[in-house]
């Protein structure tokens, strides 16, 4: 089994969360209707959202990340535990359900909103079928090599972890 | 001086004092001598030869069980010394022209005057201080040696001697050879390490019947030159002692009296060495020698002349351990004869749970030119001969995997650097070196692991076998991330690089060397 690394959140309240939008349609539409992820940060849903982390999420440095999370999250129909998210991207057909130039736009996008905006296009092409947790951690890492730099040891680099599954899916 | 009665070998005792020994101090036991101490890596190498070779040539045991009582109890000091001193007349360092001096040319009065650094292998030549190339020692560091330096010198160059110019011959056992000694592992006296390498007379190598012969000393004669009108030196025409004592180069040291403190060993002495002469066409071994304490490739068809082993750029890794320890099929490398004798014969002599290693020491050589100097210990196991067969056998299966796999690796990690992988060359075997690093101590640990399930059980070892394959899968999958994804991955063609991974396992899992180790049953989950 994978570990993702989820900052020290709970993958069960993390699924628990998201599986609870299903009956809250309200908080659900309050995460959906902005446009940037920072809209997010004064919303109620995402005090909800927050109050079932650890601590370490609430942190200024770490917000916007959190943000990122749970307004993906809020789009996702369905947690499909069965592979990776990169792996869904590449899909199980000969031709990539994500083409090979998007998958690469979406790792090289140059700001949050992009990134953002992509990844609700990936989660559409998905239909919303996704796995809850492996899109969480590399939301998380996305982030954390935006504004750190890519990880020293390239292996653990984001850009490679993808390539590995999509290409090799 | 003499380097048979004299005390000039540089040693330490027991109690940890350092001191000078002559020869036959090796066998007194009373606070005895443990180690050599060389102001040299290679010096040292050399003065274990020596004194391997004075035994071998005075004092060689008839059998196989004189061996082994001598080597639990030496004998007495005396008796050595007097066995010794009978070569003592082929043993003066320094004498005039005409009268034999040790490793020296018995005739030379004329030739090219060198300064004594040149005496050196890793002195650069004349080439090398033009090109600037010195960096392993500087010129002019050296400029006068004590005797006792100078005589290691001596032998250090004459048994190792690289090509050096035109005429100027290169070793018995060609240029920069590797060797190989037996060596307990733990505590032990000189007297072991020395008589570990000693070959019983059946080897063909009985002590000499007279004393003072140029067939054995081939500086008691004029020197058998190897130009236009001379000659080579084959095997046959001379004594096979002489492979201790070999004299490819043409070299009288000059004495100079007077107070000197040695550029090597800081001792101060009355008298130096500061320059030699020498000049070129000295013997040249030809044929096929194969000196006792070095390994050699033997070629199966006998076509080609036994070629001894060298050292190696990136030196010495387990992939050598079949060739130095037994033999590698594969490749047809042959352990040292003091090595294959030792696991015929003597094995069974000694205590099983002392153990030993294979001490392997060599230049690294580039033509004339010394890269490097390295030494590597390897284990040794007690294993009886029908046993040794057996690990024998498999050990070559687990090389074998560990060399296709490290070729695979190097093959897969170009095409995921480069487009055109064939059209790229480039030294990449530091990936070798990393891949087999990576898998050493799993090697070993297999090996000794071959050894126990060889003392009961003659049937392959399936469980080791699956446990080296995903030992090289694992190290495949670590060694090939990290050399292929060593550059900015963003700038990268990942796309490549996963195909080329993908295709490493692919070529991984249906090798037919890999099929040999391969799990009957594919594991449920691939970490491709
Ligand atoms: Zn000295």
């Amino acid at each position: 089994m994978t570990e993702h690394n989820l900052h020290g959140a709970s993958p069960a309240a993390l699924r628990h969360w998201h599986s609870a939008l299903d009956g809250q349609r309200g908080m659900r539409a309050q995460l959906r209707r902005i446009d940037r992820p920072e809209d997010v940060l004064l919303s109620e849903a995402f005090a909800a959202f927050l109050a079932r982390l650890p601590e370490s999420w609430r942190h200024e440095r770490h917000l916007m990340a959190s943000a990122l999370v749970a307004s993906a999250l809020a789009w996702v129909q369905h947690d499909e535990q069965t592979s990776s998210f990169a792996k869904q991207l590449k899909g199980k057909e000969e031709r990539p359900l994500m083409s090979d130039m998007r998958f690469k736009q979406l790792l090289k996008s140059r700001t949050p909103e992009e990134f953002y905006r992509r990844l609700l296009r990936a989660i559409r092409l998905l239909k919303g079928q996704v796995n809850v947790l492996s899109l969480t951690a590399d939301i998380l890492q996305w982030y954390q090599e935006f504004t750190q730099g890519p990880e020293r040891n390239p292996v653990n680099r984001l850009a490679v972890k993808w390539a590995r599954d999509y290409y090799a899916a | 001086m003499n380097l048979i009665e004299d005390p000039w070998i540089p040693a330490i005792r027991a109690d940890g004092r350092q001191c000078r020994i002559a020869p036959w101090q090796i066998a007194e036991t009373d606070n005895p001598v443990v180690e050599l101490a060389a102001p040299r890596a290679d010096f040292q190498g050399a003065l274990y030869q020596f004194l391997i070779g004075l035994l071998q040539t005075a004092t060689a045991p008839e059998d196989s069980e004189q061996w082994s009582d001598l080597y639990h109890e030496p004998p007495l000091a005396d008796k050595l010394a007097s066995a010794f001193g009978a070569f003592a007349p082929a043993f003066e360092l320094f004498s005039e022209v005409g009268k034999p001096a040790f490793l020296q040319d018995l005739t030379l009065q004329e030739g090219e005057a060198k300064g004594i650094a040149g005496l050196l292998i890793d002195a650069p030549g004349g080439k090398t201080v033009k090109d600037n190339l010195d960096f392993f020692i500087k010129s002019g560091q050296v400029e006068q040696l004590c005797p006792s330096c100078a005589a290691q010198a001596l032998f250090t160059l004459q048994t190792n001697a690289p090509s050096g110019g035109v005429g100027h011959r290169v070793g018995l056992r060609g240029g920069g050879p590797l060797t190989t000694l037996l060596k307990p592992a733990g505590a032990s006296t000189l007297w072991q390490k020395l008589w570990l390498n000693v070959l019983d007379s059946s080897n063909g190598l009985q002590s000499a019947n007279t004393v003072l012969s140029a067939d054995i000393f081939s500086w008691l004669a004029p020197t058998r030159v190897s130009d236009k009108t001379g000659q080579a030196t084959f095997p046959e025409e001379v004594a096979p002692l002489q492979m201790y004592w070999g004299m490819p180069r043409r070299i009288r040291l000059e004495k100079q009296p007077g107070f000197c403190q040695c550029s090597l060993c800081g001792g101060e002495t009355e008298s130096s060495v500061s320059h030699f002469i020498t000049r070129n066409y000295g013997t040249n071994y030809d044929g096929a020698w194969l000196h006792p304490l070095t390994p050699y490739r033997i070629d199966p068809k006998k076509e080609q002349l036994p070629l001894s082993l060298k050292g190696q750029k990136g030196g010495l890794n387990y992939r050598h351990w079949l060739g130095l320890v037994l033999r590698d099929d594969e490749n047809g490398d042959q352990a040292a004869k003091v090595v294959r004798d030792f696991q015929a014969t003597k094995s069974a002599l000694l205590d099983a749970a002392q153990p030993l290693q294979l001490w392997c020491f060599g230049y690294d050589m580039d033509n004339m030119k010394a890269r490097c100097w390295y030494e590597h210990t390897l284990p040794v196991m007690q294993l009886g001969a029908s046993q040794a067969e057996l690990v024998q056998q498999w050990a070559q299966v687990l090389v074998n995997c560990a060399r296709e796999s490290a070729q695979l690796l190097r093959q897969h990690i170009k095409q995921a650097w480069y487009r055109r992988p064939k059209d790229v060359g480039g030294d990449i075997t530091f990936i070798d070196a990393a891949f087999y690093q990576a898998t050493t101590g799993d090697f070993y640990k297999a090996l000794a692991a071959l050894a126990r399930h060889s003392q009961n059980d003659t049937s392959p070892p399936q469980a080791l076998y699956e446990g080296w394959f995903h030992t090289l899968k694992r190290a495949l999958e670590t060694q090939f991330d990290q050399s292929a994804l060593n550059a900015t991955p963003e700038a990268m063609d990942l796309k490549r690089v996963m195909a080329a991974r993908a295709a490493l396992f692919k070529n991984f899992h249906s090798s037919k060397q890999i099929k040999q180790i391969k799990p009957a049953k594919r594991p449920l989950k691939e970490t491709a």
